[in-house]
């Protein structure tokens, strides 16, 4: 038997060489490689049957759909050269450039892109399906020429066909359960390789119709712990870290070699109530509500800056916003008097949020319900995992005020007015005659200037009612290292075509 | 013997059954995964239209039985995020899960019998004491703290070891180092009263009567005897390693079962949290078995009882 103080001896030996092995490694710091963590992994990597904001970023580096929404909110030409949308946005031609290839070298062609899309349809287990319910019939017009045939006016639709990706049909019909591990887009990177949960490599793809990226290797590497993103980006290992938490923001940007940019995003967060909830029908009520809350308070001192005060469910980066509306101002003193004026009798408000959703939404939900109380509301605090908040939401079980969040993908003021004002298939509480009116209006509306002016008619209208009380725009805190240029955009994308290393 | 075998294998199969049809119902009773699958635009009918297809509209002791009927063909259905065999999902992650447990389980035990020792054959009882302090303030700690860190240390201040992903051997070393010493202050107090309860014994009296150093003896006769309750504990525990290996895998960003348990929760991917508990659940049921034989083997009042 070995002698146990040789033993230790050799266990501290081996330990050393350990740590000394290590300290040889060299630095990753090769250049043309730049890793992002995203909170969780890909769930598939097939963009036909996933609609989630975090596949969404790697789905939109690896394939390309017909439009685009630029980091401003427009909508511009991707695979699509041009387009026009006739007949009260009912009918859209959709002209496809001739120059796109697919990773395999194959073109993009008109039968691929209808393909793509029937797929979808024709899928009744796939979510991605209910992006095109209006979508009647595809149908080709010429080598390059598609044209959509909708069921209703959809003047945002445009920008919808940003939320399909076109495959490539040879390959997806070759490859079938296979494609999701090892898939062919005709995006700016392709796959090198997916280990799930630790990695998602992305090579720059040379036959980019829109020009080969700059930065070579991209990987995406899911890191769950907020703090682990943090200290992964601190020693290096990460370049990017997306959606810091107001706690970690003044922390990071104080670190050498790192820098904090921040940006407002299309996300609003605001207050919804159930008007035919017997209390809260009260008019003078939800008024007094939206004034009893000091939203500057909140977002320069609770959300230290992530977030700018905002009057209605679109953010200045939507189409639809209106600079005419502004917050409500605070003023606890008219709310005390609406109060009185109104009625209430101090009759429990239940309050319903997700706690687990929002950056700070836990904090936020409470110093909202400080301020109601500070009036005189009294507020019964329900918070929520998002997994048991989303289905009250959809299924309209939330029966007196709840917290939540719209911040649409396409930047377009189309989806939450049809989710949340609309009668019939919205979430929503409260119904009105003009406003259902005024949506069916902008939908078919093609000019842009008369649709704003429609939807800034709603905004008011819903200022005026008080069905909701809007409360943030939510400004996105990303941690970024030096030698990085890159910029983020307001809808958490997380796309690398123009991405640069300094040198 | 072979009784004994029988029996435990039944209760073992009825073990996994149990945890099967718990796992089942909990899911279900959690809520309806469609409504969570699709995107906010998704009309009532879009809801109904994939719920029928899911089979959820269907009523629960239906749904139950046809899911006994596919897990006996051994089918536990697709992922309904990924469409792909949710057992294929927690098998792929499982070496990463069993990677870590058992280095860390190794490396507990190896580090409590080292430092035991070292308490043991140490005249000071200062250092002693140190010793027995710092792994109950280790283990006062959380994992998920201890495992930051750790993380801040060795790979922010320091950078020497990677704190993110499986791969090298250096990615594993601050996972299962922050695993393997959370349970050091339970080994060393329990090898410490096993090496002290020898003390008192007749054949430790007879070896210093024969003249034989203090080393020696705890070396060549205690130490044996010693280990016997270590090893006991330390079976039990593997199994308590693979279930909290969660918390590490989450902050080590270990692609391991645990966090995949996690993630299909939140998403409600419900055939891919079955299959996973069923994984964890057989492999934890193997561990008590072979622990259960070893006993057997070992001590024959076992086998009587």
């Amino acid at each position: 038997m070995m002698s146990v103080p040789k033993s230790i001896s050799t266990m501290a030996a081996a330990f050393c060489l350990l740590a000394g092995a290590a300290m040889a490694t060299p630095a990753a710091a090769q250049s043309g490689q730049l890793v992002v963590a995203p909170s969780s992994d890909v769930l598939t990597l097939d963009p036909s049957l996933d609609t989630s904001p975090i596949s969404l970023n790697v789905f939109k580096n690896i394939y390309d759909q017909l439009t685009d929404i630029a980091a401003d909110g427009s909508v511009a030409p991707l695979l699509a050269a041009r387009w026009e949308a006739g007949e009260n946005a009912t009918a859209w031609t959709f002209t496809i450039k001739t120059n796109a290839k697919f990773h395999d070298g194959a073109p993009v062609t008109v039968e691929d892109v209808i393909w793509s899309y029937q797929k979808i349809i024709d899928d009744p287990k796939s979510p991605v399906r209910a992006y095109l319910t209006k979508v009647r019939s595809i149908e080709k017009v010429s080598a390059d020429k598609l044209r959509f045939t909708l069921s209703a006016p959809f003047a945002a639709f445009d920008r919808q066909v940003s939320l399909i990706s076109i495959l490539p049909r040879k390959v997806y019909e070759e490859r079938g359960a296979g494609f999701a591990q090892n898939p062919v887009g005709s995006g700016p990177y392709k796959v090198v390789r997916w280990i799930k949960d630790d990695r998602v490599e992305l090579e720059a793809f040379a036959g980019y119709h829109g020009g080969t990226p700059k930065i070579k290797t991209v990987i995406f590497r899911p890191v769950p712990s907020e703090s682990a993103r943090a200290a992964a980006l601190s020693s290096g290992e990460v370049d990017i870290v997306p959606l810091l938490p107001p706690a970690l923001v003044d922390r990071m940007s104080s670190r050498k070699g790192v820098r904090v940019e921040k940006v407002p995003s299309n996300r609003v967060i605001y207050l919804g109530f159930d008007v035919n909830n017997p209390v809260l029908s009260n008019l003078k009520l939800r008024q007094a509500i939206d004034m009893s809350i000091d939203r500057n308070t909140i977002t320069t001192r609770l959300l230290r800056g992530l977030g700018h005060p905002i009057g209605q469910v679109v953010a200045p980066v939507t189409f639809g916003y209106d600079p005419a509306i502004k917050p409500t101002a605070y003023n606890a003193d008219e709310a005390k008097k609406l109060l009185k004026e109104s009625g209430y009798n101090g009759e429990p408000i239940v309050f319903q949020y997700p706690n687990n959703r929002y950056a700070f939404g836990e904090e936020v939900a409470q110093a909202v319900v400080g301020y109601m109380k500070a009036v005189g509301i009294n507020v019964e605090m329900q918070g929520m995992d998002y997994s048991a908040f989303f289905p009250l939401w959809t299924s309209k079980k939330l029966n007196g005020m709840h917290m939540f969040a719209f911040g649409p993908s396409i930047m377009d003021a189309d989806l939450p007015l049809g989710s949340l004002y609309e009668t019939g298939p919205a979430r929503a509480y409260w119904s009105n005659a003009k406003v259902n009116e005024l949506i069916a209006q902008q939908r078919a509306e093609t000019d842009p200037a008369k649709r704003r002016a429609q939807i800034g008619q709603i905004w008011q209208l819903s200022k005026d009612n008080v069905p909701y009380v809007m409360l943030y725009n939510e400004v996105q805190a990303y941690g970024i290292k030096d030698n990085v240029k890159w910029t983020a955009r307001p809808d958490e994308r997380l796309l690398f075509k123009d991405a640069q290393l300094a040198k | 013997m072979l009784r004994f075998l029988a029996r435990r294998l039944t209760q073992s199969v009825l073990t996994v059954f149990g945890v099967l049809t718990a796992a089942f119902f909990l899911v279900r009773l959690a809520g309806d995964p469609s409504v969570l699958l699709l995107p906010v635009e998704a009309t009532d009918k879009d809801i109904a239209l994939l719920r029928s297809e899911l089979g959820l509209d269907q009523s629960l002791p239906v749904q139950y039985g046809k899911f006994l009927l596919n897990v006996l063909q051994g089918d536990l259905g697709l992922s309904l995020r990924q469409r792909v065999p949710a057992l294929d999902l927690v098998l792929e992650r499982l070496p990463a899960t069993l990677e870590l447990a058992l280095t860390a389980f190794v490396l507990g035990l190896v580090l409590a019998f080292v430092v035991g020792l070292v308490m043991r054959l140490t005249p000071s009882p200062r250092l002693r004491a140190a010793i027995m302090w710092l792994a109950f303030i280790r283990q006062a700690i959380p994992v998920f703290f201890f495992g930051l860190l750790m993380i801040l240390l060795f790979s922010v201040t320091l950078g020497w070891l990677p704190s993110l992903g499986r791969g090298t051997i250096y990615h594993l070393i601050l996972p299962a180092v922050t695993l393997a010493t959370y349970e050091l202050a339970l080994y060393l107090r329990l090898f410490n009263s096993a090496l002290g309860e020898q003390q008192g014994q007749d054949y430790v009296r007879t070896a210093y009567a024969k003249g034989q150093t203090r080393t020696r003896i705890i070396l060549r006769h205690m130490l044996p005897n010693a280990l016997l309750p270590l090893v006991t504990i330390a079976g039990i525990n593997l199994g308590m390693l693979l279930g909290s290996a969660v918390v590490t895998e989450t902050v080590f960003s270990w692609p391991g079962v645990g966090r995949l348990i996690v993630q299909s929760v939140s998403q409600r991917d419900y055939p891919v949290v079955i299959a996973g508990v069923l994984m964890m659940s057989l492999v934890f049921v193997l561990i008590n078995l072979t622990v259960d034989l070893l006993y057997a083997v070992l001590d024959p009042r076992v086998r009587l009882s």
